[in-house]
């Protein structure tokens, strides 16, 4: 079915409105209420709506600006058969004509044959208000773009369409069969009864109920078998206790006699071993009877031959201590004599050494009183020098008092004036008279000598004679003047100097002053005279050599006293004292030699006496001690013989014990040999090896007696039933239960398998069915997401239940229409029902117009450049589409035509401007 | 002087594997009804004795209600009843030779029961008894082992015959057990050897259930009553021996039936629905028109389509009824018809067909045996499920 043409009157806002379509693609532009959907709506009711419907559908469509009914008119081509349909919506007086390639219907007639026409159920009663879902999978109302398209399909009628469609594209008998359902319905119920989900047998199923009963089985066929066990443990047990208590009772026996036995030997082993103790101690105390003889004989010995020894060596070291006792007595006789010289030597040195003194003290007595004869002369001098010195003072005192300052001052206040007056005399006319005759010259009053030259320094008149007046004026000026002015002060400061002093002139102050110059140096001289006469300290002197004198004098007579007698000096003459004295240090020198080496001879005698004494004593203490030990030998020898007696009386006691000790030792040899035979070392270990052999005996017999009751009581209570028959039921039971459940698990598994195997047929079977529109739904996509993109069209049963999505840029995931974005879920909607109108094509003599009412809205500006590019190959595979847009420009490369809708103002007509496009049909 | 052998009663044996309870009653209470028949052959015979050659009981520690009956039984006999232990009631501590309920209901309910414990002579009027028990607790590794003790038959009077009494495989006979149950069978193995030359009479031998002699003075009488389904041709039992025999003589034998049940064994190969009802036919020829006699192994192999199956099987249930027991051994593969697979394979019904078909395929190639059986399961289930749900459709309409 195409569209060939549409016209509507007095609908909705269209007043009267015509649009012709193109073959393929119509693009219906416009801006937003110039009436786009309400056109295909009025197309869409030209189909579907009875003319007579009536009510609020009908009010929808009329307008009360317009008068007269909504009417539309359409034109179509169907297998080529030109097509015509008319219809007037006037409630019950609506009008329909169908005119199908000349054959004309009208009313109901024409709306059926119409219904059937386009496949779908005719409205004729009630329930116009289904109208929007006719052909909904053709045609995409504003705002359901994005619809899951394939959803609408799962209503039953649709699918039917769909699937008669398929089939007869894909193949008659793929579809499954009734019986096919209902069989595969039952293995599925037969499944779930057994198994849940998880592949589990259900607790009610027959299955889980035989697993039970096996395992009950199994549980009483292990209890049977453990009571038969039991039993076949206890007899046996019975037995074995039997045999070994017999056997252990043997045992017993046997060790018990083997215990008596030994007692019996252990006994006579105490026995033998007492006798044996008695005899060692016999044995032990007459070996020590012999030892202590023997070693008593042999002390003896010892001490005799000691006693030998120390005799021997007594006889030398008496013999040397007489000798030394002699030596010393002679080296003491010596050393008598030798101290004896000594002493009186020491005598005569001690006189010659006091007269000596007594010579020195005198020499310096005489000494000391030459010098107090001489300090009292210096004395009287000094006392002479300080009676000068005092006229000296006084002459001084009478001169006039001038110092050396005021000499100074003097001298210079005079050098001032000469100074000045020579400075006068220079500027001064000097005046010589060579020759006149005295009396003739004057200067002013004062005459002139001749030869002699005056000075002038002030205006003066000089006159000869009477008669001749000469004024000499010196040059200089006002210097003149101040150097008479200086002269002046020069002449007034010394007279000044010279009065303080009292004196008249410089040359007289000068003499004083050199005279007392003079008498002071004559009183300095004086002065360093007294000084070196020793001054003050004179006296002191003097006193401390009284002093020395008297204590000389005292020195002297105490030595004298020492000595005894006062022999005589040889006074005033130096030369025999000095050989007095010189005689006497000769004779000391010579008496200390002698001294020296007395004394050297008396320590030398001492030495060795010394020496010889400790020798001696030595001697002495060796021999004490000698003898000491020689009287504590004796006293134990004596001690001892007196114990055991002379030689040949010990000799004979010691032979008599020694054959005791024999006889001794035969009897302990006999009794260890009898001891030894007896096996001692054995016997203990045996006893213990026996009593523990028994009692380990008597454990295991107690044990047996108790397992041989535990089994005789097991055994006896045996009787009430055949525990071997109940054995041999229970495992019948578990084989039977076994085989039960084996064989129910095989008619379980044959359901599985065969369900499964219908699953899987259902699943091959659908795939093969939905192929055609799979392939096709994919033909669009691969429009829009490029090659490789893959729709599979989902079957469940016989019915379309959704199209999956695989896309290789999305990793080959799976999507469900769900999943998608808006934009995408308008194109992929786009896809399925281009690929349906295809399919369903077929029954409409090829073709089906599809109508997109601002169906991309979502998508994006790249994505409706390749919806144009989908909806190019739907119309170049057969399709008729019509596009309403706003947005024209967004269809540019559609091919067809495009119409432009202006809006419409309460305007008469819906003016529809047609631009033609060149088809881009390739 | 005439005497009766007989052995193996295995009084309490219990017939386990009969699942059926009231069943398992019946065949049970056999072993002991033949007593009274044996009962019977006594008095008819004139026999001064009675000689049970072990096993008398199935186990060592039968149930009292079990020694009770029995000892009602011997009782009614009597004669001397001689019994020594089998290798299945040895003796030993706490086995029902020892239990004092036994000895009080012996005492009590047969005076004429003679149980020899010990290897020594049982003296009777007319004859000497040899017997040569089973027993846990002998010393000996060969019960007759004791016969060649010097001085046993130094002080036998010489005018009786002298009888051993023994139980035990001679060489190569070996018993089988019947229950089934694992562990059970009798390893004991006796030798004849030690049986002087000359110095017995007969030698009356219990342990083999079928009758068997094997020379002329030593027999095998087997059971009473059969125990097991007949292991081939000549396998004989239910018998007892009447024996005829005095000192120095060879001994006159004669066999008599005493057994009720019957037990049959049958092996067929099947391969077709005739096949099945031939065995049928078959069947109801063994039966001979009785129920609740005949026990039988039915094994089976060949292989059979799904509906030749389904009638074997519904053959099956009313063997099962009538049968005391019904033992199949049932090796049968499922071979389709064509026209079976042709119903499954080529109908209008895709998913069925393309299931079918590969269950066949399965059935053809299998993993393994498992996988072999379910597959024919599970085409039988499709089969089945398919025909089903057709009556159904045909019944609604």
């Amino acid at each position: 079915m195409r569209l060939i043409s549409a016209s509507i009157k007095n609908y909705k806002l269209h007043r009267k409105v015509s649009v012709e379509f193109h073959k393929s693609v119509t693009v219906i532009a416009g801006p937003n209420e110039a009436g786009k959907s309400t056109l295909v709506e009025a197309i869409h009711r030209g189909l579907f709506l009875r003319s007579r419907t009536t009510g609020a559908l009908l009010s929808s469509m009329k307008t009360r600006i317009w008068q007269g009914n909504p009417e539309v008119h359409l034109e179509f081509y169907l297998d080529d058969k030109f097509c015509s349909v008319s219809k007037v919506f006037a409630g019950q007086r609506g009008s329909t004509t169908l005119n199908l390639g000349g054959e004309t219907f009208y009313g109901d007639d024409a709306e059926r044959r119409l219904a059937e026409l386009l496949g779908e159920e005719p409205i004729l009663g009630r329930g116009g208000q289904q109208v929007i879902k006719r052909w909904s999978h053709l045609w995409v109302w504003q705002g359901k773009s994005s619809e899951d398209v394939a959803q609408e399909l799962a209503n039953a009628q649709k699918n039917e369409l769909l699937i008669r469609a398929v089939q007869e594209l894909g193949g008659a008998s793929v579809v499954q069969s009734q019986l096919d359902s209902l069989v595969s319905a039952y293995f599925r119920r037969l499944v779930e009864e057994n198994f849940t989900s998880r592949g589990r047998p259900r607790a009610s199923s027959r299955l889980a109920t035989l697993e039970k009963e096996l395992e009950e089985a199994k549980k009483a066929y292990g209890q049977k078998r453990e009571i038969c066990d039991s039993i076949r443990q206890a007899r046996k047990d019975y037995i074995e206790a039997t045999k070994e208590i017999k056997a252990l009772n043997r045992e017993i026996d046997k060790g018990r006699k083997g215990l008596a036995s030994l007692l019996e030997k252990l006994k006579r082993l105490e026995a033998l071993e007492g006798k044996r103790k008695e005899k060692g101690a016999e044995k032990d105390e007459k070996s020590a009877y012999v030892k202590r003889l023997l070693e008593l004989d042999g002390e003896i010995k010892a001490l005799e031959k000691e006693k030998k020894e120390i005799n021997s060596k007594l006889a030398p070291l008496n013999l040397d201590f007489e000798v030394l006792d002699e030596e010393i007595s002679s080296l003491g006789k010596k050393r008598q004599d030798l101290s004896r010289n000594l002493g009186n030597i020491r005598k005569s040195l001690s006189e010659i050494r006091l007269l000596i003194s007594r010579l020195h003290v005198h020499e310096k007595l005489s000494a000391l009183q030459k010098k107090q004869e001489e300090l009292k002369a210096r004395i009287k001098q000094f006392r002479e020098l300080e009676g000068q010195i005092q006229q000296l003072k006084h002459e001084i005192s009478a001169l006039p008092k001038i110092d050396e300052e005021q000499i100074q001052d003097l001298k210079k206040a005079q050098e001032e004036l000469i100074r000045s007056e020579a400075a006068l005399e220079a500027m001064a006319t000097g005046v010589e008279v060579i020759d006149a005759p005295e009396g003739q010259v004057f200067m002013g009053e004062r005459p002139l000598k001749p030869g002699k030259e005056y000075t002038v320094t002030e205006r003066s008149e000089l006159r000869v004679g009477d008669s001749v007046v000469i004024a000499i004026v010196p040059g200089g000026g006002k210097a003149l003047l101040s150097c008479q002015a200086k002269v002046q002060d020069a002449r007034a400061r010394l007279n000044n100097l010279l009065n303080t002093i009292g004196l008249s002139s410089v040359e007289e102050a000068l003499g004083a002053y050199s005279k007392v110059e003079e008498l002071r140096r004559k009183r300095d001289v004086l002065d360093e005279k007294l000084k070196d006469l020793g001054g003050k300290e004179l006296e002191e002197e003097l006193r401390g050599v009284e002093e020395a004198v008297t204590s000389a004098r005292s020195e002297l007579s105490r030595l004298e006293e020492r000595l005894g007698h006062h022999p005589p000096f040889f006074e005033g003459h130096d030369g025999k004292m000095q050989f007095h004295l010189d005689s006497l240090s000769k004779r000391l020198d010579e008496l200390e030699g002698q001294e020296k080496n007395l004394q050297t001879q008396l320590q030398e005698c001492q030495a060795r006496e010394d020496a010889k004494f400790r020798l001696r004593e030595n001697i002495r203490a060796k021999r004490q001690k000698l003898e000491n030990r020689r009287i504590e030998i004796e006293a134990r020898l004596s001690a001892k013989i007196e114990e055991a007696g002379d030689r040949e009386k010990r000799r004979q006691e010691i032979d008599r014990a020694r054959d005791d000790l024999e006889k001794i030792s035969k009897e302990i040899e006999k009794i260890d040999g009898e001891i030894t035979l007896l096996q001692p070392q054995f016997l203990q270990q045996d006893k213990e090896q026996i009593e523990e052999g028994l009692d380990k005996l008597e454990l295991r017999l107690q044990g047996a007696v108790r397992r041989k009751v535990a089994a005789e009581t097991l055994l006896g209570q045996l009787g009430r039933v055949d525990p071997e028959e109940e054995l041999k039921m229970a495992y019948a039971r578990m084989e039977l239960a076994r085989q039960r459940l084996r064989q129910e698990q095989e008619r379980a598994e044959a359901f599985v398998l065969v369900d499964s195997l219908f699953q899987k047929k259902q699943r091959e079977l659908g795939e093969r069915f939905s192929a055609p529109l799979s392939h096709r739904i994919s033909l669009y996509l691969a429009c829009m997401f490029g090659p490789g993109v893959e729709a599979k069209a989902i079957m469940e049963g016989n019915k379309f239940k959704g199209v999956k999505l695989t896309r290789p840029q999305h990793g080959d995931l799976v999507f469900s229409f769900s999943d998608l974005s808006e934009g995408t879920k308008e194109q992929v909607a786009a896809a399925v029902r281009l690929a349906i109108a295809e399919i369903l094509a077929t029954g409409h003599g090829g073709c089906l117009p599809v109508v997109f009412d601002d169906a991309f809205t979502s998508s994006d500006p790249s994505r409706v450049m390749y919806v144009q590019r989908m909806l190019n190959l739907a119309a170049r595979r057969g399709l008729q589409i019509i596009l309403l847009t706003s947005n024209p420009d967004d269809y540019t490369f559609v091919g067809g035509k495009t119409i432009m809708l202006e809006r419409q103002d309460r305007q008469i007509d819906t003016r529809a401007r047609q631009l033609e496009q060149p088809a881009i049909e390739g | 002087m005439r005497f009766i052998h007989t052995a193996d009663w295995h009084i309490g044996m219990p017939y386990a594997r009969i699942e059926d309870q009231e069943k398992r009653v019946l065949v049970r209470a056999a072993r002991l009804e033949t007593v009274s028949r044996i009962g019977k052959a006594v008095r008819e015979k004139s026999a001064s004795f009675v000689l049970v050659a072990g096993d008398l009981f199935d186990s060592n520690t039968p149930s009292n209600s079990t020694v009770s009956r029995l000892c009602h039984e011997i009782g009614k006999l009597s004669v001397p009843v001689v019994v020594i232990p089998g290798n299945h009631d040895s003796a030993g501590p706490g086995t029902i030779w020892q239990q004092p309920f036994f000895q009080k209901e012996a005492r009590d309910l047969a005076p004429n029961l003679i149980v020899a414990l010990d290897a020594q002579p049982v003296f009777l009027d007319e004859a000497v008894i040899l017997p040569c028990p089973c027993s846990q607790l002998g010393p000996m590794a060969d019960p007759l082992e004791w016969l060649l003790v010097k001085d046993v038959f130094e002080n036998l009077p010489n005018d009786l015959p002298r009888i051993v009494l023994a139980h035990g495989s001679v060489q190569e006979f070996v018993s089988q057990d019947v229950s089934g149950t694992p562990g059970n069978a009798s390893l004991d193995t006796i030798s004849l050897d030690f049986i002087p030359e000359g110095q017995v009479d007969y030698v009356a031998l219990g342990d083999w259930h079928a009758t068997k002699k094997i020379d002329d003075r030593t027999w095998y009488c087997g059971t009473h009553e059969p125990d097991r389904f007949p292991k081939g041709e000549g396998y004989e039992s239910g018998n007892i021996l009447l024996v005829n025999v005095s000192r120095g003589q060879n001994p006159v034998v004669e066999k008599r039936h005493v057994a009720s049940l019957r037990w049959h064994k049958l092996e067929e190969t099947l391969s077709s629905v005739s096949d099945v009802r031939h065995l049928s036919q078959r069947i109801n020829e063994l039966t001979k028109g009785q129920v609740g006699r005949d026990l039988l192994r039915l094994e089976l192999s060949g292989f059979l389509g799904i509906g030749a199956t389904r009638e074997l099987e519904s053959l099956m249930e009313g063997w099962r009824a009538k049968f005391l027991w019904l033992d199949v051994k049932k090796s049968i593969e499922l071979v389709p018809e064509d026209e079976e697979i042709a119903t499954l394979t080529t109908r209008p019904d895709p998913l069925i067909s393309g299931v079918a078909s590969e269950i066949l395929n399965k059935m053809q190639n299998p993993v393994d045996e498992r996988e072999k059986m379910v597959a024919q399961q599970a085409l039988r289930e499709l089969y089945f499920a398919c025909q089903r749900v057709l009556t159904d459709k045909a019944d609604q309409r």
